[in-house]
């Protein structure tokens, strides 16, 4: 959690959850939805592009999130707002999906440290899967908003209908992004002017260069795995390649000890680590 | 002489001023725990005489670390009706009478865990800010203490109110004051100069259970060397025998994995959000939507074992095994993490 004079004046209990209220609720896909949210209290929640939150639905439990809006984008600098985008999968997820506008849930955090955009300051190669595009959306908006170096986005998702943020490819695209999209199967008949595959099988259009550039990954450990592999071929050095990670987490306090991965805690160490620091950790069973 | 109750103060007492000190604490508002013998084992428990205290050189069944850390607790209440969060953090005053060295070791792990980063933890805080330690010396190794090995025992020289070792006599005992607490608990007791001669009994009877330790475990080099043996086929072999039980996980007084869950109560009123032990031989433990990241046994069982002998000094720049040895005697398939890390680093 990143720690402000102010929490460390008031000695704050980094387990206390504050309120947030439901704005808008935006339904991506059949199974995926974007909130829209303020804290009650009215401040402005502030985070790092990559972070996440631990959302409660008190009575249900909690889960660790990340957020999926630009932290420094228009509406969060006037409004406050900020945006998590959840698929549901289990019963936090389930409950969220149950609220409106209107509602309310609890949040603590941010968590975690974050993409690492200020040393991404060549050109930025963003590989995403399915769910894992949410935690680097705010990434590309603080791209979009103010890096000249070239920005590629891969992304693939099961099928064309899984994808969120549709409606924003243009405009990733009109702000000077690159935009090569993937979908493991697409119906036949579906408009789909794309690609059928798995999103390393777009590596080969990829224009962005390992001599200046970095790149962001989130999806399913394999897809990451299997990317990451891919990458280490087509000559990107492993200092150059940043993953988040996904891990069973339920303090984000490197207390609860359940995103250990040797002597790597995702929560704080991560979630976005180096492809140097963590290949060793990922080959074996750990 | 009498004691004037300063820290850096030694004497020898009797047995008599057990009493005297428990009373003391007690008197403070400490609520005082110490090992008894009962059952045939020895438990931490809370104190009605000091004649309870065993002396006996080993921390019992289960380490103290309940106390501080306790297996099941509120961290906050959620009022139904109101929505309203009341959190549940008072400063709790207990001391340990007749806490071990290696015990000892344990609770500063877990303050690096719970107290080392940039937010405290504020419930662990409450137990931990006001904890009294007086610290028995071993003076004889049980038979699966590996606390010389670990660098944990069988003496202590810091972090203690008061130490006690007992001398070549019974009923004698060295003390020495190590805080100004621990000073307020003995001003004003007769006791006996302490001469170099005392203290020379001490430092052998200390030498003797270190010399004497059964078990043993060669740390020179152990996080390297764990890392090299992670595909070592010991691991197979004792896997193979694991019930997955989580005993050694349920007794081992540095393991701090917890799960954290709300719980309603069933006129729908309040929900407590509750922080309690995990351990990671459940199978569920490093489950997430879609996977398991530890989904065999032998996966969960290196887990343990790795952390406390490898991962914890990457984390934390200590091992977290203190060589008590608990593990050893509460597992039911005679798997020994002494005999594993002898195992894996080539010295079995």
């Amino acid at each position: 959690m990143v720690k402000s004079e102010e929490d460390l004046r008031r000695g704050a209990n980094p387990l206390s959850l504050r309120p947030v209220e439901i704005l808008d609720v935006r339904r991506e896909t059949p199974d995926v939805n974007t909130y829209t949210l303020r804290l009650v209290d009215g401040s402005r929640f502030r985070f790092r592009p990559g972070q996440f939150n631990m959302v409660s639905v008190i009575g249900i439990g909690e889960s660790a999130l990340s957020m999926s809006s630009d932290p420094e984008g228009t509406e969060a600098l006037a409004e406050g707002v900020f945006q998590h985008t959840i698929r549901v999968v289990g019963n936090v997820t389930r409950a969220l999906a149950r609220l409106r506008a209107g509602d309310r849930f609890w949040i603590r955090g941010p968590y975690g440290n974050g993409w690492p955009l200020e040393q991404a300051s060549g050109d930025l190669l963003i590989i995403a899967g399915g769910i894992g595009l949410a935690p680097l959306r705010p990434a590309i908006y603080r791209r979009l908003a103010g890096n000249p170096g070239r920005l590629e986005i891969l992304y693939g998702a099961r099928t064309p209908g899984d994808m969120p943020f549709r409606d924003e490819f243009p405009v990733w695209q009109e702000g000077g992004a690159r935009l090569l999209l993937t979908a493991d199967k697409a119906d036949e008949g579906a408009e789909w002017p794309y690609r059928v595959g798995l999103v390393t099988a777009l590596l080969d259009e990829v224009e962005v260069s390992p001599a200046r550039g970095q790149v962001f990954i989130c999806g399913p450990e394999g897809m990451m795995k299997s990317v990451v592999g891919a990458l280490s071929k087509r000559g990107w050095p492993p200092e150059e390649i940043f993953v988040s990670l996904e891990r069973r987490m339920e303090c984000g306090q490197k207390t609860c000890g359940r995103c250990q991965i040797a002597d790597v805690y995702v929560c704080q160490d991560g979630p976005v680590f180096s492809y140097a620091a963590v290949r060793d950790l990922l080959g074996v069973d750990l | 002489m009498v004691l004037q109750g300063q820290a850096g103060e030694n004497a020898v007492v009797g047995r008599d001023a057990f009493d005297e000190i428990l009373a003391r604490l007690q008197e403070r508002g400490y609520a005082v725990y110490g090992t008894v013998n009962e059952k045939g084992t020895g438990i931490f428990r809370p104190l009605g005489g000091a004649g309870e205290l065993s002396l006996r050189c080993t921390g019992g069944t289960l380490p103290p670390k309940y106390l501080w850390y306790p297996p099941s607790e509120t961290m906050f209440t959620y009022d139904r009706q109101s929505g309203a969060l009341r959190s549940e953090i008072e400063p709790v005053k207990q001391a340990v009478f007749g806490i071990r060295p290696c015990d000892v070791h344990a609770l500063l792990a877990l303050d690096e865990v719970f107290l080392g980063g940039d937010y405290p933890d504020p419930y662990y805080r409450a137990r931990r800010e006001d904890l009294p330690l007086v610290v028995f010396n071993c003076v004889e190794s049980g038979d699966t203490c590996f606390c010389s090995s670990m660098g944990t025992g069988p003496g202590l020289d810091h972090d203690y109110d008061l130490l006690i070792t007992e001398l070549d006599r019974p009923g004698r005992f060295l003390l020495e004051v190590g805080s100004g607490l621990g000073g307020e608990l003995v001003r004003d007791l007769r006791a006996e100069v302490a001469r170099d001669e005392d203290y020379q009994v001490k430092h052998r009877r200390l030498e003797d259970a270190a010399a004497n330790a059964r078990t043993t475990l060669e740390t020179e080099d152990l996080p390297r060397l764990m890392s090299e043996g992670h595909g070592h086929p010991y691991w197979r072999e004792i896997s193979d025998k694991c019930f997955g039980c989580a005993n050694c996980t349920s007794v081992c007084p540095t393991c701090y994995c917890a799960d954290i869950f709300d719980e309603t109560d069933f006129s729908l009123t309040e929900t407590r959000r509750k922080r309690r032990w995990s351990w990671c031989f459940l199978m569920e433990f490093g489950a997430v939507h879609g996977g398991n990241f530890r989904e065999r046994r032998i996966d969960r069982l290196r887990q343990f074992m790795q952390h406390k002998l490898n991962f914890s000094v990457g984390q934390y720049g200590r091992f977290h095994c203190v060589g008590c040895g608990r593990c050893i005697v509460w597992c039911p398939a005679n798997i020994d993490i002494a005999q594993t890390g002898r195992t894996i680093r080539g010295d079995a």
